[in-house]
């Protein structure tokens, strides 16, 4: 140790008198997080705990199999949906004919929000940035010919999510494949909605209700079910650091597992079933970092705050999207090489599935053309890189384990602030969360109207008169198609039931009992998402946006 | 000087505010009062706050595809409410080819995304300059 | 159309806003004695609902009243800019006909308001409205300028803030006509209230201070809360005190508008004297500042 010190100590003069002669890039390298850099790592550095960590071993630092890609490569999902169901069925249909192993729904902003193709706020919106879904009618066209037992399906569903999941529930029903067949994920993250991504619509309070009833019902009848999908995300999105995505990430999960412990569930019935879903961002150690600090914090907080006994309770099972955000306009076929290494660093990660961003996702939603690009890129990292042929191939790296240890201080420390303040979501009440992810933005964009960040093709390295190229464009008529249909199925479909039904939710929502069942029913009798959400609207109220800028 | 007013507004229903607050914060740092309306604005509510709020301009931003139809909607009604002369730009995730359409609308600038703050601010400034002259 | 007189008030208020001589002595022209609109100050302390609990009272009133808001936010010491945010809970009333609302910098004054807020209320109150809310900049305590200009002083409190019994040392409660416990489901509400009804019962001039307790969110307490406030209409009217407090505003925009010009003055005229003065090479100002110093005594005299 002695030794080491005073051989570094010998080395930092040679290293000084360097410097003088040839003066650093910049006065400071940080990482995202701000995390100071030192100009090498060595053994040192290192944390002293992890000596001998192993994949698949507590608190699972290094991955949670033992194995991981050498036995199953990550699950390819793409991201996917526009305009109807019937388009939206077909550009699936291509993704898994072109290799990829799973479906991952997007859904339109009305949708999302849980209004019909038919209300005043839906319009300009319908099918432009994922498919619109009434009713069941939709859902049946949108996985016709798609065996619900054959692929794993993400939604990205959340205030509506006991809607959708219904629906495809019913969808299974008809198509004779049982639940415990089915394989997937809800998103089914509302507190990131109220901080990051604005596709909320009740309060907190019954919204967190409503996911538990979720969680209650699938570890009965939907055992195979992710039943959410907890998001950084968006959060990072947004414009929080590596740091702030993982302490408000895990935040909120911190929170849906209390809830769910208050309503009486047992923590090891739902636990297993609870995924997570984070950014791949530009920094690539930095991220490589993240991904082993979120997997050994979560595994800490479950067996400690939370008493989790079952192995799979421990496990941090994620999804990984390279960054929208990071890419371009300018250039736009620059952006491949960008989500590449992004990607990359998921993989390099541990990630259980990924989304390739296209090319061309800063300007429109992406053409056939790029999303087979961003699809073959997992493909290229996967079978001709060799990057999935070692598990946790960075583990033990000196700058790589001192980045992890120094990611998880700082996301304790933002944890014991937020509880300090009583928790997630009375911290995203009083805005402090907003604050922090805004604080974050403009500092980046700070950053890059100084050019302290570089960003290729935008601040640098700029070419005049670029053309751009071919993009996809929603046709505007899809919007009238679809309000058409709604009408027609009005007009076929067994009113009283409907009546009948939508009445039963709203019996449930008003006596706090499980919606499930009742948003079941209505779903069968085709009521549409709007006058199901429209009935819980009315029993619970809608969110007052607290958006401090 | 008289500061200038700028109402910011997020029309439709994209949750996508990164953009809208962050260029909120950069027109408050070059001495502008900003106005924020926050999520899910109707054509209508905007149209009715800008005039409240006796603003110089109106920005809009949305990432979600909808632009050619809720821009447009904004100037009309500006007009059509005796408002004509409070200019109106525009942001978001925008296809170059729509541009053009934008503009012969009267969405008298389009920032794209990696636009620089202070292209948005001059835009602004040399607006108000042309206006005073 | 509502919009056409809106455009004209939004308008008129920004001239004011901006001191523009001429709107200001148009304003100046308007009376300010009007006893048939209510002015209704709403302050507190940062983080106290006051934007929700105003979008609660505007609604209510509007049902069958005209109502105009003025809502005040800070402007940034550096850029003198404002990022005006309050509008974002009350944008559901925006196209009410029956409701006006404007977001003000206070422009970098300290109390919560800007200088020529009373020249704006004359123009407001030309407008017939039955009530006019102001909310002030949420700053904490320095903000009993409110009281200076409101008919009627609601002071938000919440609890567990951290700050219940710091807020009853400081003056703001003393400025309250109405105390309000908004967010009152939270824990720590009876201490709050325990805190607040010493402070409540200490009010003299013939009117006691009623305690409200509103979860303004939900709308819980909003009802209860306008009687209150009636009531201390009622009694501003028949106690004679509604003609004083109106006098005390004009009192205030006057020295307001003083305040305002003189400092324009100073900015301008000594501060080319001093610059003279400070650029003289013979001075050595870390060493003497006397020659300065006499130079303004020179020009004020002494106070």
């Amino acid at each position: 140790m002695q030794d080491k010190q005073e051989r570094l100590a010998l080395w930092q003069k040679g290293l000084d008198k360097a410097k003088a002669r040839f003066p650093e890039r910049k006065d400071k390298f940080e990482t995202s997080s701000e995390i100071p850099l030192q100009t090498v790592y060595t053994a040192l550095d290192r944390p002293e705990a992890d000596d001998f960590a192993l994949p698949g071993e507590f608190p699972f630092t290094r991955g949670v199999q033992r194995n991981m890609y050498r036995g199953r490569l990550w699950t390819m999902r793409q991201y996917a949906g526009f305009a109807s169901a019937q388009e939206s069925n077909e550009r699936y249909k291509y993704l898994l004919s072109q290799g990829q192993t799973g479906l991952s729904v997007a859904f339109d902003l009305p949708t999302q929000i849980g209004l019909d193709s038919d209300h005043p706020l839906s319009e300009g919106e319908v099918g432009k940035v994922g498919v619109a879904i009434d009713s069941l009618a939709d859902m049946e066209i949108l996985f016709s010919d798609i065996p619900l037992d054959k692929v794993s399906t993400s939604m990205t569903i959340n205030a509506p999510a006991i809607v959708l999941l219904a629906m495809y529930l019913a969808v299974a029903e008809k198509q004779g494949v049982d639940w415990a067949k089915l394989k997937g994920t809800i998103q089914n993250d509302i507190l990131k909605e109220y901080v990051a991504r604005g596709t909320y619509i009740f309060p907190p309070e019954p919204s967190l209700k409503i996911i538990t009833d979720i969680f209650a019902f699938c570890a009965e009848k939907v055992p195979n079910w992710n039943t959410i999908s907890i998001s950084g995300y968006h959060i990072r999105e947004a414009g929080a650091t590596a740091v702030q995505e993982v302490a408000f990430t895990l935040a909120d999960a911190i929170c849906y597992v209390e809830t769910a412990v208050a309503a009486g569930l047992q923590v090891d019935d739902f636990a297993p079933r609870l995924s997570f879903f984070f950014n791949a961002h530009s920094n690539l150690f930095e991220e490589v970092a993240k991904f082993r600090a979120a997997r050994k914090l979560w595994a800490e907080i479950m067996s400690k705050r939370f008493g989790a006994k079952a192995p799979k309770s421990l496990l941090l099972r994620f999804h990984t999207q390279t960054a929208g955000s990071t890419l371009t306009a300018q250039q736009p076929d620059n952006n491949v090489v960008r989500v590449a290494l992004q990607a990359l660093s998921a993989v390099l990660g541990g990630t259980q599935s990924l989304h390739t961003n296209s090319r061309d996702e800063a300007m429109a939603l992406p053409s056939e053309d790029s999303v087979r690009i961003a699809l073959r890129t997992q493909q290229i990292i996967a079978h001709e890189t060799g990057a999935a042929d070692v598990v946790d191939p960075l583990g033990g790296s000196y700058y790589i384990e001192n980045l992890t240890a120094q990611i998880e201080d700082r996301v304790k420390e933002m944890l014991a602030k937020i509880d300090e303040l009583g928790g997630a979501v009375a911290a995203i009440n009083s805005g402090f969360i907003q604050r922090q992810i805004q604080d974050s933005a403009y500092k980046y964009q700070l950053d890059v109207e100084t050019k302290d960040q570089i960003i290729v093709g935008v601040n640098q390295f700029t070419v005049e008169d670029e053309s751009q190229p071919e993009l996809l464009r929603v046709d505007p008529a899809v919007g009238i198609e679809q309000q058409q249909r709604l009408t027609e199925l009005k007009g076929q479909r067994n009113a009283q039931a409907v009546e009948q039904t939508l009445a039963t939710v709203r019996q449930a929502a008003e006596k706090g009992d499980n919606l499930f069942p009742p948003v079941l029913d209505a779903v069968r009798a085709y009521a549409s998402l709007g006058e199901i959400c429209g009935v819980l609207r009315e029993v619970y109220g809608e969110y007052q946006a607290k958006d401090l800028v | 000087m008289a500061p200038i007013r700028v109402l910011m507004a997020k029309p439709g229903l994209d949750g996508h505010d990164r953009g809208a607050k962050v260029v909120s914060r950069a027109l408050r740092d070059a001495g502008m009062e900003v106005i924020y309306t926050g999520l899910r604005q109707s054509p209508d509510q905007i149209v009715q706050a800008a005039i409240q709020e006796d603003v110089d301009f109106v920005g809009l931003s949305c990432l979600s595809g909808a632009h050619n139809s809720l821009f447009p909607k904004v100037v009309e009604l500006l007009k059509e409410r005796g408002a004509g002369e409070i200019a109106v730009f525009g942001g978001g995730v925008i296809p170059e080819a729509d541009i053009p359409g934008l503009r012969a609308a009267g969405i008298e600038a389009v920032f794209t995304p990696g636009t620089s703050l202070e292209e948005i601010v001059s835009f602004i400034r040399e607006r108000v300059k042309k206006d005073h002259a | 159309m509502p919009s056409s007189w809106q455009r004209q008030l939004a308008k008129a208020i920004s001239k004011i806003e901006n001191m523009d001589p001429q709107a200001l002595s148009e304003a100046a022209s308007l009376p300010l004695d009007n006893s048939s609109v209510q002015i209704i100050g709403v302050t507190g302390p940062p983080g106290g609902g006051k934007s929700t609990l105003c979008s609660q009272l505007i609604q209510a009133l509007a049902a069958e009243h005209k109502v105009a808001a003025l809502l005040v936010d800070p402007s940034s010491p550096f850029s003198g800019g404002a990022i005006l945010g309050d509008r974002i809970r009350m944008q559901a009333l925006v196209s009410n006909p029956n409701v006006y609302i404007r977001s003000l910098s206070n422009r970098g004054n300290a109390g919560g308001v800007g200088s020529s807020v009373v020249s704006i209320l004359r123009e407001v109150m030309s407008y017939s409205f039955d009530y006019i809310l102001i909310e002030t900049v949420g700053a904490g305590q320095s903000e009993v300028k409110i009281a200076s200009i409101a008919d009627t002083t609601l002071v938000v409190s919440v609890p567990n803030l951290g700050d219940d019994i710091q807020a009853v040392k400081s003056g703001i409660l003393e400025i309250a006509d109405i105390f309000v416990i908004n967010k009152a489901d939270l824990p720590g509400v009876d201490s709050l209230y325990t805190a607040l009804r010493e402070s409540a019962q200490k009010q003299v001039d013939g009117w006691t201070a009623p305690l409200c307790q509103t979860v303004a969110l939900e709308g819980l307490g909003i009802d209860a809360l306008l009687v209150e406030i009636d009531k201390h209409w009622q009694w501003l009217q028949q106690s004679g005190r509604l003609l004083e407090k109106r006098k005390f505003a004009a009192k205030f925009e006057i020295m307001e508008l003083s305040r305002v010009l003189l400092q324009k003055h100073l900015d301008k005229v000594p501060a080319e004297v001093l610059a003279r003065n400070l650029n003289r090479k013979d001075i050595n100002l870390l060493q003497r500042l006397d020659e300065v110093y006499a130079e303004i005594l020179n020009l004020f005299g002494e106070v």
